[in-house]
């Protein structure tokens, strides 16, 4: 939980659900904790949680199940998952590769954000 | 559906200074309400009154529906930390955690005992010799073992390091989360309050300021920033809560349910902070104006 | 609530309880012994013994008496002071009020409860710390013949009940308004002192009507004259009265009228003017002129006479209850002021 980033406790917990999902560390069938469990260890309204559950159940990516908790029901596309894991290779081989050129960090960073930005943002197939 | 606590011009005196006067109040229920102002500025009066330590000079007060500790169970659904957690130096926890069962119509003791051993701390030490977030964490357990509807807190984390202020302010989340507890809290650490409240009250120069949910307060509010001019383009709509001019440039701080269209304004956004701390200058300039008009009149 | 008023307590009363018991261990081990010898002092009368026997109670308990009588006579102000000031005081002062006004008993059942329980055993303990002296000292309370005196009346059986109960009600009542426990105490123990002192001196002897009697001065003891700086003047000393309590005592002449330094000067002429030293002359002094003395005690006692007014002995008891129950009285006025006060005023 980041006090100064400017983003809403609320859209906080959202986003890390979501990248979460995306990532592949929370899975269909995971349970998040509860709101209990969330508050206990950030200390923020519970209301806040309640909210951030209700958007993600609204977005169709988790169900509450009363008397449970609430759990995954859907995650982003599977395929983008399993993509995922390929693009990771290449992007460490890629790293790699940058290091061997001399590149340090800040400037590999650097180098792939100004690609990233200056990309096409559509697909062309 | 009755108020958690609802004030009508409600005052109060010590000798000729009014250390509260004209609060009008209706919190309701079911939401974590922050009470923010200086030192001074009469947060624990409210909830001195609020719990019937103290008797009004002026108007009322309702708490829960009912006039403050009238009855045992009145005060039996109410649950109150003062301001530097007092308790009796030389009982133990467990005659603590005894009396709480004996003086209150509903006591869950499991819950009380539950919560001791979670916080490992020895049952028969005596309150005396406990640190001050072990103090506040016995204060609070004895305020909501009782099972209350209501709980009140007087700046419970104003002298904790800010280990024991954040599991204290964790464990007051869960009790929320876990039962049907409206929650009055003070403080003058700003940052704590936007963490845990959806409501606000802020006082200052003994006066209610602003009150109502955060969201709306923060929706309502703008700072608006431009070149240096008097303030007559603001929709009159606009209440205005602080202003400050320099040489070139004015800011203001701005009440306004109306949207700002006068594009040669730049309307930025407000925290929470910024907008109690306008409305406490305001109120403390304010203040300072009728000592030197006082002054200068005599 | 009856149960946390005795928690919070128990120490005070601990300290009580150990000084009731150690005291009770003192009458215990020396009473006995003290007892047997006043049993034989009374059956000695047969064989002549007594002088020596009398002698032997008088000092067994001479030396100690003073002190117990002493710890029995300030024990209910001690009581007001340590259990009464503190009470209600020391819970404003920490500031622990806060906690125990917010607890699911209103304010009036809590101080209601702290009075009555506490107060209670500050009766209880002075009750018996008396009966246990009474007990103990008895023989020698009897050979005394004082048992109306101040210092006996005052620490027998009921009275120290009502003392302790209005030292304690003082106490709290002064805790409340000061809201502090150090100068409670001290507004207590003075309040104490100067009311128990005034009814003692004052209202005790007034109670009742006193009984009048008189008395011949032929056989008076504790004879003198006293010069004075408007004369001489007649001094005697009180008749005996056992066990009565002596209100006032005056020298009146047989058909009204007083001692005049005139009327000495007059009949007891060569008595005074045989350059007798200036201040009071007694007893040893007699033998200077003892004709010129008994010549002038007999016209003395000749036009006068002694009057006196008391309370008899047999109204010991009458006025234990009147001194007790006014005593309960005041402590239950001051209960009450405490209460309405701490019920409506205090914050």
């Amino acid at each position: 939980m980041n006090a100064s980033s400017g983003v809403s406790p609320y859209q906080q917990i959202v986003q890390q659900v979501k990248s979460a999902l995306r990532l592949g560390r929370l899975r269909v069938g995971d349970q998040l904790p509860t709101v209990k469990e969330v508050v206990g260890k950030i200390a923020i309204n519970p209301n806040t949680v309640l909210k951030a559950y209700r958007e993600l159940e609204h977005d169709g990516l988790v169900a509450a199940r009363p008397g449970i908790g609430t759990f995954i029901v859907n995650s982003f596309d599977d395929t983008t998952y399993a993509a995922q894991r390929t693009l990771r290779r290449s992007l460490e081989v890629w790293i790699e590769k940058a290091r061997r050129a001399g590149l340090d960090d800040e400037s590999i960073e650097a180098l792939f954000v100004d690609t990233f930005l200056f990309a096409p943002k559509e697909v062309v197939v | 559906m009755t108020s958690a606590l609802h004030a009508t011009d409600l005052g109060k005196r010590y000798g000729r200074k009014w250390a509260l006067s004209n609060c009008t109040l209706d919190i309701p229920t079911g939401h974590v309400v922050g009470l923010v102002g200086p030192n001074g500025a009469g947060k624990t009066t409210l909830l001195h009154l609020a719990v019937g330590l103290l008797t009004p000079d002026s108007g009322t007060i309702n708490v829960l529906g009912e006039v403050p500790a009238t009855s045992a169970e009145q005060l039996g659904h109410i649950g109150f930390v003062a301001q530097n957690t007092p308790v009796y130096e030389h009982l133990s926890i467990e005659t603590h955690l005894a009396m709480g069962a004996a003086l209150n119509p509903s006591w869950d003791a499991q819950l009380a005992r539950r919560r001791m051993h979670d916080l490992a701390l020895d049952p028969s030490q005596h309150a005396g010799d406990l640190s001050g977030g072990q103090r506040a964490q016995l204060a609070l357990t004895l305020a909501i073992a009782k099972r209350p509807s209501l709980l009140l807190l007087d700046e419970p984390v104003a002298a904790l390091d800010p280990l024991a202020r954040r599991e204290f302010l964790a464990t007051l989340m869960e009790v929320v989360a876990d039962n049907e507890v409206s929650v009055i809290l003070s403080s003058h650490l700003v940052a704590d309050l936007e963490r845990v409240c959806d409501y606000l009250v802020v006082l200052a120069a003994a006066r209610v300021q602003a009150n109502g949910e955060i969201e709306d307060l923060l929706a309502s509010h703008h700072r608006l920033v431009g070149t240096r001019r008097d303030l007559d383009s603001l929709p009159t709509s606009a209440h205005v809560v602080e202003v400050s001019h320099t040489e070139r440039q004015t800011t203001v701080v701005v009440a306004s349910d109306d949207p700002i269209l006068d594009p040669t304004w730049s309307v930025e956004p407000l925290t929470l902070e910024d907008l109690v701390l306008a409305y406490m200058s305001q109120a403390e300039e304010q203040r300072r104006e009728l000592v030197r008009t006082k002054g200068g009149a005599s | 609530m009856t149960w946390f008023t005795w928690r919070q307590f128990r120490l005070q009363a601990l300290v009580v309880l150990v000084l009731l018991v150690a005291t009770a261990v003192f009458f215990a081990v020396t009473g006995p012994h003290l007892w047997s010898e006043y049993d034989s002092l009374r059956h000695c009368s047969a064989h002549g013994d007594c002088a020596s026997l009398n002698s032997s109670v008088n000092n067994g308990y001479s030396k100690v008496f003073p002190f117990v009588q002493a710890l029995v006579i300030a024990l209910p102000g001690l009581l007001g002071m340590f259990w009464g000031a503190p009470l209600i005081a020391r819970e404003i002062e920490s500031g622990t009020y806060r906690l125990a006004w917010t607890q699911g008993v209103t304010r009036a059942r809590w101080v209601l409860t702290k009075l009555l329980v506490v107060g209670a055993a500050s009766m209880v303990a002075a009750g018996l710390m008396s009966w246990m002296f009474m007990w103990w000292a008895s023989p020698y309370n009897t050979l005394s013949a004082n048992r109306f005196s101040s210092s006996v009346f005052d620490s027998a059986y009921i009275a120290p009940i009502g003392y302790a109960a209005f030292a304690f009600a003082l106490g709290v009542a002064a805790g409340v308004v000061w809201r502090r426990t150090v100068p409670a105490m001290a507004t207590t123990l003075v309040a104490f002192v100067a009311v128990r002192l005034s009814f003692a001196h004052y209202l005790r002897p007034r109670l009742l009507p006193p009984l009048t009697k008189v008395a011949t001065l032929k056989h008076a003891q504790n004879i003198g004259f006293e010069r004075t700086p408007t004369g001489m003047s007649f001094v005697v000393g009180d008749a005996n009265q056992p066990n009565a309590l002596l209100v006032s005592s005056s020298v009146v002449g047989n058909h009204g009228g007083t001692m005049s330094s005139q009327w000495l000067n007059v009949h007891c002429h060569a008595l005074f003017h045989f350059n007798p030293p200036p201040g009071k002359s007694g007893p040893t002094s007699v033998g200077v002129r003892p004709a010129m003395f008994t010549d002038c005690m007999n016209k003395i006692s000749a036009s006068f006479h002694q009057v006196l007014t008391y309370q008899p002995a047999s109204r010991f008891w009458t006025f234990e209850w009147i001194e007790m129950s006014t005593f309960i009285v005041f402590a239950l006025l001051l209960g009450a002021f405490s209460y309405w006060w701490v019920k409506r005023r205090i914050a």
